[in-house]
């Protein structure tokens, strides 16, 4: 099912070139990224901004998820949420918003420090490596959250309460035994965003190459892009898969001794929650600034360049005596607004629910079941990711194209699966690694089979980060354009296709405006979720 | 006169009818318009149907097919819409898998690779007298119009270029936005349209090498360099699009373009798929694009006319004045395969 | 018949042997793996549950056989109908105590009248009736042991298997739980296999010890005989608080034999006489201070009396541990009944200790006793 579409790529890379022509068997493609003398120059600057991202998101993600879970601090279940909502801000939206802020001449924060603490030098330019990597770094953070929040939430407290007694602080104690118990799952985090930040392209498309810095995945682009060239698109690919191929094997070999991993004891314990004391405050103002940079103020940004008839400071600063309403009629009166939100809320919440129990299906197989060869598996789920969503597209047409399926929302839901299992399976396989195996071996010397051991004791344990898997597939989900375009069917409107049609064509006040709904709907639909339904992160 | 008279009289009429029709061929395209499209109608009535790729944004494809569902009522519209190379990439992997799965294709940059491909069914408009420029195999219904634009707030008139060369001087650093050169955008195009036009290598070389010494950013989106230089980070845009400068003009955003610049064109077709399932319905939507009553509706969306003369918003003529000659690209191998044309004629002066 | 038999049994984790050709046969009572961490114990117990498959070898339940490597026989664990009681109780941290018991129960498809009845009885079992309704968490750590006895008990097993059962406990509850468990498994009848690096722990519970080393299983009998004569020095130094010097046989007569000890000033002490045990040969002796008898004054009978000198005392609640300087040697003799606290009242600050026969197991050394076989 996903090795499929990732070995016809793999495979049309070497017998096809420009325009898919049938060219036999041949390794042109691959000498000629070898050749590439620009790619090494690229290569490092993609390593940069996606080692950077990654390092700032997962980490800070493991920060708030340790706070949240750990720390009393105050408003738990508003800080339970804050940090998720940043996730439902399209990442594209909060590059458009943080160019408005920190653009060099045009930029908020500029121009507001000049003008009003009479500062001459632009202290912020939104058009830098390390511009690139706030924007997309805040991005990963939701993904780190996630995935640390159950381990955190369903520790066993003795693992910490050993270290005090033998005399080490709550702060040391978190850095040198709390995270690193949860080295599978942060590290599980961490590929994913690291992954995720070497192939994506509107980070660097829109603040990179105006200051000159210019991605590999670029090169991915353009072989698709001016050379209709899918093969050599792939071979470039290659590189990024190779990449991910070391940094799974790193994850493998780091989790390989997973007992030691194990924070969910079948020793009984509570949860405890530690007293930070005046700390408190601080850990609530650190959840709340994250709160306020990932969504509160970008957001704000695009409310105010949504009421606006164009952006510039002279009107941002003066929104009031420009406000209309022309950009809200607009995306309200859009023909496939309501049709293309609703069929998407549907397919992403089937696509979710599917992706995370298959997921979690096969991490249990991998670390569970002495099936032989499980663990390649670990290799297979997660090399979607490492293809950009165009190639990706183009290997699910080719596996459906001769099939009946072709042009119907199963092939659809097919491609939505497989380029989200990786996300499913590493949230998964990080999951149960932190489930002591004497839990199952309990169950099966008391009569269990697999399926009992599965469905009794590994699901219902695995709750919190099925929760937290769901969560992020379906919003991941709902707005998925890239690999799904090429697998809709003509007339089938997938996707609010409203709001990401004006981010394509770039009429900010009508994507700003559509954002803006799109958001409120979320946001709102997420609050609730959370406390109508109660979805809890923790067992 | 007999009933049989009558009938004769009839049969006469309607014969000359047909030699006026055959020779008259090129009289006038309205002509040449009502007479073609009732033979496609007939027949598109009998397919039914009409799938549509199209790069447009979604509301302009949807107010295309309404409008011309309501003129031609009976074929069922549907439509996919997606960017260039994704209607590249699914039209050949369509193609080579022998899929009969689309009709006709709306785009700019798609439809010469395509037809590279062999996967363009060739088609003339009956109504080529009337347009801009014409292909002949690819009916051209729009035009995509690069304009030289700034930000009147951020430059004041006498220090504005004159024309598209002008922009290459030094006292223009640190102001303009360039669109990448390398890729396959408008500045490309620009390049390549030039090219042909001047057909002066040292004028064209001296030109991106002054592009390339001014040292400015350089932007892989064209619409968000856009919506920078609206906001005053850079004062001109290298280039903008006409109909995105005409539409930011009825808002009052402070932006205009230099009517000096000669305006550059690249055709934006309506090609018919070499496996199309509906062929007549895809040259009736053609030839109905092409028609008054269909450059209309794409003048309600704000998209430029392709047709001579016409009396649009975003039209040459308007925009330019009468008589304005654009200059297009022609250049085959650009619109084939702009890589390998960018590699042999930008990259040499850019890369240094 | 026997409940349990196992042959040959081998693992090895790399290059370490875990299991290395384990064989034995074991039909009632308590039987108890005792040796150090990582002597194979647990693996052993693994191994017979079905959870861990060794490299070579066959294990038995109730003459059925489970697992017989070279047959390609391999039971599931879910199938062997034992209990299993974890080092870490393992209890499902989702499900209430009454749910952990029940669980194994529900899926062998007994009614549901039937599986509450044998929840109450394994509950009572243990006197945990009254938290069925609670969670795991909500219990303290020997109730939580409790819960994961009666899961085991409630599927009525006729072999269970305890993996260090009371390791996580502290050690006074260890005391009385030790003792507990014990008259819970001989009243519910069943054979039981107890795996615990503690040996005082393994003589309380069990009916047969055995004593592992690296894969191996070194002794099997009883505790008393393993107390009492150790077949090897690793048993002897591994079992209980005890001295251990070198000697040298110096006269066999019998029953009993003369070896001379140099480092506790080449004195000679009466002994068993060990097999192979022959003039000159060189051996170990284990002398089990727990035995020795203290005295400020001469003993009547000099007969395997040795002199010392007290270096210090230390008071240890009831107890006192004496350290004493013999030789060369300092040997740690605590206050029991037989051997009341003392205190030195000569002027040299003499002691003297009495060593039984009883109290000296002699074992031959192997290498010196072929040395001794080759004239000089």
């Amino acid at each position: 099912m996903i090795l499929t579409p990732v070995v016809i790529v793999l495979l049309q890379s070497l017998t096809t070139t420009r325009l898919a022509t049938y060219v036999g068997f041949t390794g042109e493609n691959y000498l000629r990224v070898l050749t590439d003398p620009e790619i090494f120059s690229m290569m490092k600057n993609s390593l940069l901004y996606a080692f950077g991202s990654a390092v700032l998101g997962t980490g800070v993600g493991a920060m708030l998820a340790w706070i949240v879970a750990r720390t009393n601090t105050p408003g738990k279940a508003l800080v339970e949420l804050m940090p998720l909502y940043p996730l439902l801000m399209p990442p594209i939206m909060k590059n458009i918003a943080w160019i408005l802020l920190l653009a060099p001449r045009s930029g908020i924060l500029n121009n507001f420090l000049q003008q009003n603490l009479g500062m001459e030098e632009q202290v912020f330019n939104a058009f830098s490596l390390s511009a690139m990597i706030w924007v997309f770094g805040l991005a990963c953070v939701p993904l780190g959250y996630l995935f640390l929040l159950p381990v955190f939430l369903s520790f066993d407290p003795s693992l910490e309460e050993s270290a005090y007694i033998a005399g080490s602080r709550p702060m040391h104690t978190m850095m040198r035994i709390t995270f690193p118990l949860a080295t599978p799952a942060f590290l599980s985090a961490f590929i994913l965003n690291f992954l995720r930040g070497l192939r994506s392209f509107e980070t660097p498309v829109l603040q990179g190459s105006p200051a000159g810095i210019n991605v590999f995945v670029a090169k991915v682009y353009d072989s698709m892009s001016m050379e209709f060239n899918s093969g050599l698109a792939t071979a470039y690919s290659a590189i990024l898969i190779v990449l991910s191929i070391a940094v799974l094997m790193f994850y493998v070999r780091a989790t390989r001794f997973s007992e030691r991993y194990a924070t969910i004891t079948g020793k009984g314990y509570r949860v405890k929650v530690i007293d930070i004391g005046g700390w408190k405050y601080f850990t609530f103002f650190a959840v709340f600034s994250y709160f306020l940079l990932g969504i509160a103020v970008p957001f704000a940004v695009l409310i105010i360049v949504s009421l606006i008839p164009y952006y510039d400071y002279e009107t941002f600063m003066n929104f009031f005596a420009h406000m209309d309403l022309s950009n809200y009629r607009k995306v309200l009166h859009h023909p496939s607004f309501v049709s293309g939100l609703y069929n998407s809320l549907t397919l992403s919440l089937a696509t979710a629910a599917i992706t995370v129990m298959a997921g979690i299906v096969m991490a249990f197989t991998i670390y569970r079941t002495k099936v032989y060869g499980s663990k390649v598996f670990e290799f297979i789920g997660t090399m979607p990711l490492a293809f950009p969503p165009l190639v990706l597209s183009v290997g699910l047409v080719l596996v459906f194209i001769g099939t009946p399926l072709y042009n119907t929302l199963w092939a659809l839901g097919a491609g939505l699966f497989v380029a989200y299992f990786p996300y499913a399976l590493r949230n998964a396989s990080g999951a149960i690694v932190s489930i002591h195996k004497e839990l199952d071996e309990a169950a099966w010397v008391h009569g269990a089979r697999w399926r009992h051991v599965f469905f009794k004791v590994t699901l219902p344990l695995l709750k919190p980060s099925v929760a937290g898997a769901l969560f992020y597939i379906f919003i991941e989900a709902i707005r998925n354009i890239d690999v799904a375009v090429l697998l809709a069917a003509p007339g089938s409107e997938y996707g609010p296709v409203t709001l990401f049609d004006y981010f394509r064509v770039g009429q900010w006040g009508e994507a700003a405006a559509g954002g803006v709904i799109y958001l409120i709907i979320l946001i709102v639909a997420v609050s609730m979720a959370k406390f109508v339904f109660n979805v809890k992160f923790s067992l | 006169m007999s009933g049989k008279t009558l009938a004769a009289v009839a049969a006469f009429c309607l014969f000359t009818l047909f030699i006026i029709a055959g020779t008259s061929h090129a009289a006038s395209p309205d002509e040449a318009y009502n007479k073609t499209s009732s033979a496609l109608y007939a027949k598109a009535k009998q397919e039914g149907e009409l799938i549509v790729y199209t790069v447009w944004d979604v509301e302009h494809i949807v107010a295309i097919l309404q409008g011309f569902s309501k003129k031609y009522p009976g074929i069922k519209t549907t439509y996919w819409q997606g960017r260039n190379p994704e209607i590249v990439t699914r039209t050949i992997t369509e193609f080579r898998a022998n899929r009969a799965s689309v009709d006709a294709i709306l785009s700019d940059n798609a439809p010469p690779v395509l037809r590279a491909a062999g996967a363009i069914m060739p088609y003339e408009t009956a109504q080529k007298e009337a347009l801009l420029i014409h292909d002949p195999t690819m009916p051209v219904v729009s035009l995509q119009v690069q304009a030289l634009t700034y930000n009147t707030k951020r430059i004041k008139a006498p220090e504005l270029p004159k024309s598209w060369e002008n922009v290459a001087t030094p006292k223009y650093k640190g102001m303009v936005a360039l669109d990448d050169p390398m890729r396959a955008g408008p500045l490309s195009t620009q390049l390549a349209a030039l090219k042909d036009f001047w057909k002066d290598e040292a004028k064209w070389s001296a030109f991106v090498k002054g592009l390339k010494a001014l040292n400015v950013p350089v932007h892989k989106s064209t619409s968000a360099m856009f919506r920078l230089v609206i906001a005053g980070e850079y004062a001109i845009a290298m280039p903008a699009l006409l109909h995105d400068v005409m539409n930011e003009k009825e808002k009052g955003t402070p932006v205009e373009y230099i009517k000096t610049a000669t305006p550059i064109v690249f055709p934006r077709y309506a090609a018919v798929y070499a496996k199309a399932p509906h062929p007549n319905a895809a040259k009736l939507l053609t030839e109905w694009l092409i028609s008054p009553d269909g450059q209309a509706t794409l003048d309600s969306v704000g998209r430029e006319a392709s047709r001579k003369g016409f009396p649009s918003k975003t039209s040459i003529e308007n925009a330019y004045g009468t008589g304005t000659q654009p200059v297009a690209v022609h250049d085959k191998l650009f619109m084939e395969d702009p890589q390998k044309w960018l590699d042999m004629h930008v990259k040499p002066i850019w890369a240094k | 018949m026997a409940i349990l038999k196992v042959q040959g049994l081998s693992k090895a984790y790399r290059d370490v042997k875990a299991l290395d050709d384990v064989g034995f046969e074991f039909d009632k009572g308590i039987l108890s793996f005792l040796g150090p961490s990582g002597c194979g114990k647990t693996t052993l117990l693994r191994c017979i549950a079905g959870l861990e498959v060794p490299d070579t070898g066959k294990i038995y339940i109730d003459d059925r056989i489970q697992t017989s490597i070279l047959e390609g026989i391999l039971v599931p664990p879910y199938t062997r109908e034992i209990g299993f009681v974890f080092q870490n109780y393992a209890l499902w941290p989702h499900m209430t105590v009454y749910n952990n018991v029940a669980f194994g129960l529900k899926l062998r498809k007994t009614s549901h009248g039937e599986v509450a009845s044998k929840v109450e009885a394994a509950l009572e079992l243990v006197g945990l009736q009254k938290l069925q309704a609670r969670y795991p968490a909500e219990l303290s750590g020997g109730q939580q042991q409790r819960v994961a006895l009666a899961r085991s008990l409630a599927l009525e097993p006729r072999l269970i298997l305890l993996d260090e059962p009371l390791s996580n406990l502290d050690a006074k509850l260890r005391e009385e739980m030790r003792v507990e468990l014990k008259k819970l498994i001989k009243k519910v009848g069943i054979s039981a296999l107890y795996v615990t690096h503690d040996q005082e722990e393994a003589f309380v519970i069990s009916d047969t010890v055995a004593v592992m080393e690296r894969g191996r299983i070194l002794q099997y009998a009883t505790p008393d005989e393993i107390y009492n004569r150790p077949a090897n020095q690793f048993v002897a130094s591994f079992i209980g608080r005890s001295a251990l010097v070198d000697g040298k046989v110096v006269k066999v007569d019998g029953e009993h034999c003369l070896v001379l000890v140099p480092e506790f000033n080449h004195a000679t002490l009466a002994c068993h006489t060990p097999s192979g045990a022959a003039p000159a040969a060189t051996c170990n002796l284990v002398i089990r201070t727990g035995e020795i008898q203290l005295s400020s004054r001469r003993f009547d009978d000099p007969e395997n009396v040795l002199e010392g000198v007290m270096i210090s005392r230390e008071y240890r609640g009831g107890l006192t541990d004496h350290c004493i300087q013999v030789g060369t040697r300092q040997i740690v003799v605590t206050s029991h009944k037989r051997c009341p606290m003392i205190d030195i009242d000569n002027e040299q600050g003499k002691v003297f200790l009495h060593v039984d026969k009883s109290a000296i197991s002699v074992i031959i050394a192997e290498r010196a006793a072929s040395r001794a076989e080759v004239p000089a």
